[in-house]
């Protein structure tokens, strides 16, 4: 597997970006996790077309991460609305809880916190399947998945605490796409992660994302790993939309203030190549 | 002025560390870059006698002329915040959560220095202004809970500052922070090295925070430097494998044209929306 | 290799020996522990086929007499075999512990589960329930029992209960409250799993090693608290006899036949021992596995 950045944007078909369509809209939405105190996400508003691989990016509080909960429905906004495909995610997620979550699948940023310890993998890869779909995948289909994400069918006997971050971070992907989901939530995925293995997880999410045709939305405190996965940037902060539009847009040609600021410290920080 | 030589760290006979030369001369900024496991934080912690004592530590490690390793505690810990200095990962887990800010920027003044109380108050308010704290007067009566990460990270600098020691560690002193944080206490870092002619080695994953505080790099893979040299020219031209493998694993902002490159390739189509 | 495989490989290379070596070296007390009680259980077991005497046999003319060689532990007030008085009275104690700590275990694990998985208020309400629960002595339940239900085994496992379940919902909750915080949670919601499945497939095997240290260590004090509730009068009634109820008889009888006290006693203590090394030992060895974090 190639260990430097070879991942791109890229839309998952010409035709999509004619037909832009959106999935996943907010409107409105206001959370907090206490009933008295400072609102987490503010008034925020956004849609993420069909197809599209959308960053949303922030610092510490910007509310980055609650905001992927209340689109994906973990999480429920004390105000304001979150459509998916059409319907109200909170009318679907009564009437039909197992569809949304085949809709939508997440991804943590710390891998080992992601499994039950005391769980084998091939049990926890096979979770969503058995909850969702009722049945019991067979061993050839796990083994299937494993090689998907670059892994043996060995490691499925194996416990959590055996694998490394960079391949748990892999099964938990091979986990969440499972079950052919629409939109894949990734928070923080390769954060705890060592920086040569990112690259590779993060790659192998792209080629995820365009085998299957997937809608990714993307968390991230890194602009240079936002920059070359999404097409789409949101930038966020004190739980507001500060500014959004496109990749390159906001790299080179920031509007907001709180933006510029990002992007020349973000600059300032990263590898600078001659 | 640092001196390194035959370094070898082990744990139940299992080599860890092996460094056979490292100088860092006085009042030069050296980076240590490499990933979890690489030996840099152990190798640094090795010259400040602060290693678990279950590892094995043999070789030398010469500062200021002296032999450091296999001195006595009583020994190491008059070194140790008076002409070494450290300053760690996590501001939040470093500081004394029952004691205000005040005080605890001044433990190691007191320690090192014969002050008077007021003398202290003094130096210690001048340092948080060196380190670009605001209101000084204000935060020292506060507790480190209620200052932010950055604020935090300040906080440390300041107290490893204090004696003016001639050698600063930092060990992924910014990972812990937000972006335009992490910017900014680089540069007081830099600024703070240049100022008062102070050594520092740095240590840190992230290639970019590396390149830019230092004038030298040593690149650690599985406890062993794998190159070293000036930083310019281990970024631009390096030699050894495993640092091209870094240099390609850390990206950078792509720029307009890299951008435009990105969002026009094409993937084959999958399975429609 | 990343120094955190380092760490957990050199444990494996010290691993040579087989698994009860290891568990020996890493936990002495849990091997008197099981001696301890073993020794107990056994006696306990025998004596249900077996004494060295019929321990109803009374025979005044042989009363109190000190131990020797045909009565190891001498006689009670009655002429009765004392050692088989015990064989027998374990029978009582344990079987009145074992049930209570059953109760107390299953009952208290769910309630504090109960706790942990359900929000603020219904936390809040069924944590203020166990806190006075705690609160309350069971030797005070037992007494207010014995006066209304009358005396013997049924309100002693009562009593004993009562503080059980609460106590083991109070351990409970507070690690069950930290497993549910943790990510894989999180995960197996967006899988689709309910509360409850989650509660009980996914918490309760995390925190399985707490509960059962917990057990052991209740069950320790179960004893304790049936010896004397037996003592105080409340518990086993004759001809059912119990430790306590022996050491009840004994009582005044003291200086005349300090042996009477201190053969029961010392099994209380032994017992009690063995089951408290037995839960030390237990929360040594079921540590959870060392943790990943390395140094570099």
């Amino acid at each position: 597997m190639p260990k430097s950045y070879v991942v791109c944007q890229a839309p998952v078909s010409e035709l999509v970006k004619e037909f832009r369509v959106p999935l996943v809209t907010a409107s409105n939405l206001k959370f907090r996790y206490s009933s008295s105190g400072p609102w987490t996400i503010n008034d925020v508003s956004l849609s993420i077309d069909a197809g599209t691989s959308v960053g949303i990016v922030g610092e510490s509080g910007s509310g980055k991460s609650t905001i992927i909960r209340l689109l994906s429905g973990l999480l429920t906004p004390q105000e304001g609305v979150v459509s998916v495909d059409g319907k109200n995610l909170s009318e679907w997620s009564k009437e039909s809880p197992r569809e949304l979550r085949r809709f939508g699948q997440l991804v943590f940023q710390s891998p080992r916190r992601s499994f039950d310890p005391r769980m084998r993998l091939g049990r926890a890869l096979s979770e969503p399947i058995r909850a969702l779909e009722k049945r019991i995948p067979d061993a050839d289909e796990l083994g299937l998945w494993m090689s998907r994400v670059g892994l043996t069918a060995e490691l499925l006997d194996r416990y959590p605490h055996q694998l490394s971050g960079g391949q748990l971070q892999r099964v938990s992907l091979a986990r969440a796409m499972s079950i052919g989901p629409q939109v894949l939530y990734a928070d923080e995925p390769t954060s705890s992660l060592d920086v040569s293995v990112q690259a590779q997880v993060l790659n192998l999410l792209m080629e995820l994302r365009s085998d299957l045709g997937l809608t990714l939305v993307l968390v991230s405190h890194d602009l240079a790993v936002v920059g070359r996965m999404c097409e789409r940037i949101i930038v966020m902060s004190g739980g507001a939309v500060v500014e959004e539009g496109t990749a390159i847009d906001i790299l080179t040609n920031p509007r907001h203030e709180y933006t510029v600021g990002l992007v020349e410290a973000a600059k300032a920080v990263s590898l600078k190549h001659a | 002025m640092l001196e390194i030589n035959n370094l070898h760290i082990s744990i139940a006979g299992r080599s860890l560390v092996k460094i056979d030369h490292l100088v860092v001369a006085p009042n030069e900024r050296l980076g240590i870059v490499g990933e979890s496991g690489s030996g840099k934080t152990l190798t640094v912690l090795s010259i400040l006698g602060l290693l678990p004592t279950m590892m094995k530590v043999q070789g030398s490690v010469i500062f200021a002329g002296q032999e450091l390793l296999g001195r006595s505690e009583n020994d190491l810990a008059k070194i140790r915040g008076r002409d070494i200095a450290m300053v760690f990962q996590d501001p939040g887990r470093s500081l004394n959560p029952t004691m205000k800010i005040g005080r605890q920027a001044g433990e190691t003044l007191r320690l090192h220095l014969d002050l008077s109380k007021s003398e202290i108050k003094e130096r210690v308010l001048g340092l948080m202004h060196s380190v670009q704290l605001k209101d000084p007067e204000k935060l020292a009566s506060r507790y480190p809970h209620e200052l932010s990460g950055g604020q935090q990270q300040r906080v440390m600098i300041a107290m490893a500052i204090a004696c003016k020691p001639k050698l600063l560690i930092a060990d992924e002193p910014t990972t812990a922070l937000d972006v335009t944080v992490q910017q900014e206490v680089l540069k007081l870092l830099l600024k703070l090295s240049q100022e008062s002619d102070m050594a520092m080695v740095f240590v840190s994953h992230n290639l970019g925070v590396v390149q830019a505080v230092s004038e030298r790099i040593a690149v650690m893979h599985d406890g062993e430097i794998v190159e070293l040299g000036p930083t310019a020219q281990i970024l631009d031209s390096p030699s050894a494998e495993y640092t091209k493998e870094l240099i390609g694993a850390n990206p950078s902002i792509p720029d307009a044209q890299e951008l435009r490159r990105l969002s026009g390739s094409r993937f084959r189509t999958g399975k429609g929306v | 290799m990343k120094y955190s495989d380092k760490l957990t490989n050199v444990n494996e290379l010290q691993s040579n020996d087989n698994f009860l070596t290891r568990s020996a070296k890493k936990s002495p007390q849990l091997i008197l522990g099981i001696i301890l009680t073993g020794l107990v259980l056994a006696i306990t077991l025998v004596s249900f086929f077996w004494t060295p005497w019929d321990p109803i046999a009374i025979d005044v003319e042989k009363r109190l007499l000190t131990p020797s060689l045909s009565h190891w532990f001498g006689t009670d007030r009655l002429g009765r075999d004392l050692l088989s008085q015990i064989m027998v009275g374990s029978q009582n104690t344990l079987y009145v512990t074992l049930v209570s700590t059953l109760i107390g275990v299953v009952l208290g694990t769910s309630l504090g589960l109960a706790a942990a998985g359900s929000g603020p208020r219904w936390g809040g309400i069924l944590t203020r329930i166990s806190d006075i629960g705690i609160a309350i002595p069971s030797i005070l339940i037992a007494l207010v029992l014995a006066t209304t239900l009358g005396p013997g085994r049924l309100s002693v496992i009562i009593a004993i209960s009562f503080w059980f379940v609460p106590v083991t919902a109070r351990v409970v909750v507070g690690p069950a409250r930290q497993i549910l915080s943790l990510d894989f949670v999180e995960a197996a919601m967006t899988h689709g799993r309910t509360r409850m499945y989650i509660v009980f497939r996914q918490v309760l095997p995390n925190i399985a090693p707490i509960v059962i240290v917990q057990t052991s260590m209740m069950f320790a004090a179960g004893i304790l608290i049936e010896a004397s509730l037996s003592f105080l009068g409340v518990g086993a009634q004759p001809p059912t006899t119990s430790w306590g109820k022996i050491l009840m008889d004994s009582q005044p009888l003291v200086q005349e036949a300090p042996y009477y006290t201190l053969l029961p006693g010392s099994f209380v203590v032994i017992t009690v021992l063995g089951f408290n090394l037995l839960g030390d030992g237990l929360a040594v060895l079921l540590d959870p596995q060392q943790s990943q974090k390395g140094v570099a």
